[in-house]
């Protein structure tokens, strides 16, 4: 892999830029470091630099020739394309946010592997309230996704309620009739501890969680588990450290949702609100459809702290559309071999020494392995800088980050409103609610925008939320990020 | 920082929202077909007394820079159309790579047979024109069908109607 910076990465533009965003891109920069405007050291041979990128990029076939010197000189399995949400930052006495969206697709060369064998294990809750159309609904799921493994795979189930007991030990799927008939064997009964099924769960995966497969857990659960949290996150730690994903389903209302967030997002994995028992069917199977997809897993970015820059907020926006974490390393998750991972990162830098002509956010590294090559962590560099400069610019910010940042505003009002609720400040909570209805109602989600109303006015006279109220509203709000993951109510 | 011009709520230098009401503090080229739009003050009454049924006012676009509005009739809702030179109406859906700068969803859109881009209308110096874009269900300008691709001329006072969905132009200092 080369040290140096690509032409691109020199003009803070991605790899498909147009001739116009080239020249734009050319201009700015030529603007700003030209020897006669600055006179700050390094300012010059960064002109010159820019200048022979120029040279080369403007030229269509200079351009070819010098795309492919690039391709044969990284061989990188996955491409990093890097988005700014403006060409410059600026030389304040205050703080200023940027914000970078990260494409992150595999290669070409790739796009026909055969799918990963599957690891996966389902983690049941079966107290007392799953009791019903919720247990036969999700038997039947279970009996579903035992039809959708491929020979290779490997699948366990795990029922717990106070305690854990192994449905279906870890392996291949020889008899699949015989599965089920233990699959309808499982009877609704006691609390929710949800370590315990975790744990055996996690020992299940373990005993074949290897670098050449997906590792994944399916954790269905409708209750609180309570005193256990701790221990929880703890385990998750270690099933992260061995690449295993979890995601968190909730189903009904009862569920604690931050847990089950915070659970799945330490791994790379999510959580999904099922609000109707009637959709889990058809989300599990879209879920292990994905998984089938997989091509890059354990994919992390890590970045050493640099001075005068803060990470503040960090989203992925497709396929799963989930708040991340903020402190390296981030478990972004996996890469899928048709589609592409789109991350939202949010800089908070503080006031820059006026003499940098070009400013660096951070130098990360993206690491990830493939299940088809699983012999060594693939490391990409990912250099995150901007040009400096003296005035705010007037440009308009790119589409795919202003939309991006629209639907994260609402989530976000949302998840101030939530505070506000949980310190007390209910007037406020009003009002955040009544504003976000009206956003929700004016981009035509006139349902979600009636929960908001509604939970407004719940929180007036009661000071809190409904349980179901406030998830739909959060569920709801992320799940914008990405339209197509909105649990839709006509199936 | 900048302050919000909808409530002085103050933001970093290079943020797009105002975190506390959620107004756009960026200009986008065009219109922005945005979730979030400017507030005005008297809308948020509104919204809390309206049923699931109807909607009393769904675009809260400010009247700011816009020369004619469209009234959706049967429903009451003035809704001031407003550009640079070229606005396009239709319905947002899930998935629609290009999305138009008013959506009219909340009327019952799909139910009247509105296409996702069905009309746009631009703005001249001495004349305003719509132009059908190709709709399924086709537009019709006081009663009588246009051909799409086509802009005809319109005045405050014409009858629009998109697929079954009508609406008034009226002329913005008039409502």
């Amino acid at each position: 892999m080369s040290k140096k910076d690509s032409y691109y990465d020199l003009l803070g533009i991605s790899k498909d830029a147009t001739i116009e965003e080239i020249r734009r891109a050319y201009h700015n920069a030529a603007h700003e470091l030209h020897p006669d405007v600055n006179f700050n050291q390094g300012a010059t041979e960064l002109f010159l630099k820019v200048q022979e990128a120029y040279g080369i990029l403007s030229n269509p076939a200079s351009r070819d020739s010098y795309d492919m010197e690039l391709a044969s000189e990284r061989n990188d399995p996955v491409t990093v394309d890097i988005l700014y949400s403006r060409s410059n930052l600026v030389f304040l006495d205050e703080p200023q946010l940027i914000h970078v969206l990260l494409d992150l697709s595999a290669d070409k060369r790739f796009s026909s592997m055969p799918d990963p064998p599957l690891n996966v294990c389902l983690v049941i809750d079966r107290s007392t309230s799953m009791q019903g159309p919720r247990m036969d609904t999700v038997k039947t799921a279970a009996v579903e996704l035992i039809r959708q493994t491929n020979p290779a795979d490997i699948l366990s189930i795990v029922t717990f309620s106070d305690r854990a007991e192994v449905l279906v030990p870890a392996g291949r799927v020889a008899d699949s009739h015989s599965l089920d008939a233990q699959i309808h064997m499982v009877h609704a009964g006691g609390g929710t501890e949800i370590y315990q099924g975790l744990e055996t769960g996690f020992f299940e995966i373990s005993r074949y969680s290897t670098r050449s497969m997906v590792n994944h857990i399916f954790l269905l659960t409708d209750g609180r588990t309570y005193g256990d949290e701790e221990a929880c996150l703890q385990l998750t730690n270690r099933a992260a450290s061995q690449g295993i994903r979890i995601t968190g389903i909730g189903i009904g209302t009862e569920w604690n949702d931050a847990f089950l967030d915070e659970l799945s997002t330490r791994t790379g994995g999510n959580s999904f609100y099922i609000s109707r028992i009637k959709n889990l069917r058809r989300f599990l199977k879209e879920k292990l459809e994905g998984l089938h997809q997989s091509f890059a897993e354990r994919v992390i970015y890590n970045f050493p702290s640099e001075t005068g820059v803060t990470l503040n907020s960090a989203y992925r926006i497709q396929p799963d559309s989930a708040i991340l974490q903020t402190t390296p390393p981030i478990r972004f998750g996996n890469i899928l071999k048709n589609s592409t991972l789109s991350i939202l990162l949010e800089f908070i830098v503080q006031p820059i020494p006026t003499d940098v002509p070009r400013f660096t956010l951070t130098r990360g590294e993206l690491s990830l392995l493939l299940p088809f090559d699983p012999s060594r962590s693939h490391k990409i560099e990912i250099n995150l800088n901007r040009l400096t400069s003296r005035s705010i610019g007037t440009e308009s910010p790119p589409k795919q980050i202003f939309k991006a940042l629209s639907q994260i505003a609402l989530f976000r009002m949302q998840e101030v409103a939530r505070q506000d609720v949980a310190s007390g400040r209910t007037q406020e909570a009003y009002t955040r609610l009544q504003r976000l209805a009206k956003h929700l109602f004016s981009s035509g989600e006139k349902e979600l925008a009636q929960t908001a109303i509604v939970e407004a006015e719940r929180i007036q006279q009661t000071n809190m939320f409904s349980e179901e109220g406030e998830k739909r509203i959060k569920y709801g709000t992320r799940a914008f990020l990405l339209p197509s993951e909105i649990e839709s109510e006509e199936l | 920082m900048i302050t919000c011009p909808n409530c002085s709520h103050k933001e970093m230098v290079g943020a797009f929202f105002c975190s506390e009401c959620g107004s756009q503090l960026v200009f986008v080229n065009g219109v922005p077909t945005s979730s979030i739009h400017p507030i005005s003050g008297s809308f948020q009454k509104s919204i809390s007394e309206a049923d699931s049924s109807e909607i009393k006012s769904s675009v809260p676009i400010s009247p700011m820079d816009a020369i004619i509005s469209m009234e959706i009739l049967g429903s009451g809702i003035i809704v001031p159309i407003r550009g640079r030179k070229e606005v396009t109406i239709g319905r947002r859906s899930e998935g629609q790579p290009i999305v138009p700068d008013i959506d009219l969803t909340p009327y019952k859109a799909l139910e009247a047979g509105v296409s996702r881009l069905h009309v746009s209308i631009q703005f001249f110096e001495k004349e305003i024109t719509l132009t059908d874009l190709g709709s399924v269900n086709g537009t019709w300008i006081n009663g009588k069908r246009i051909s799409s691709h086509t802009p005809y001329p319109i005045n405050p006072g014409d009858l629009i109607r998109l697929g079954k969905l009508e609406v008034l132009i009226l002329d913005q200092d008039k409502k």
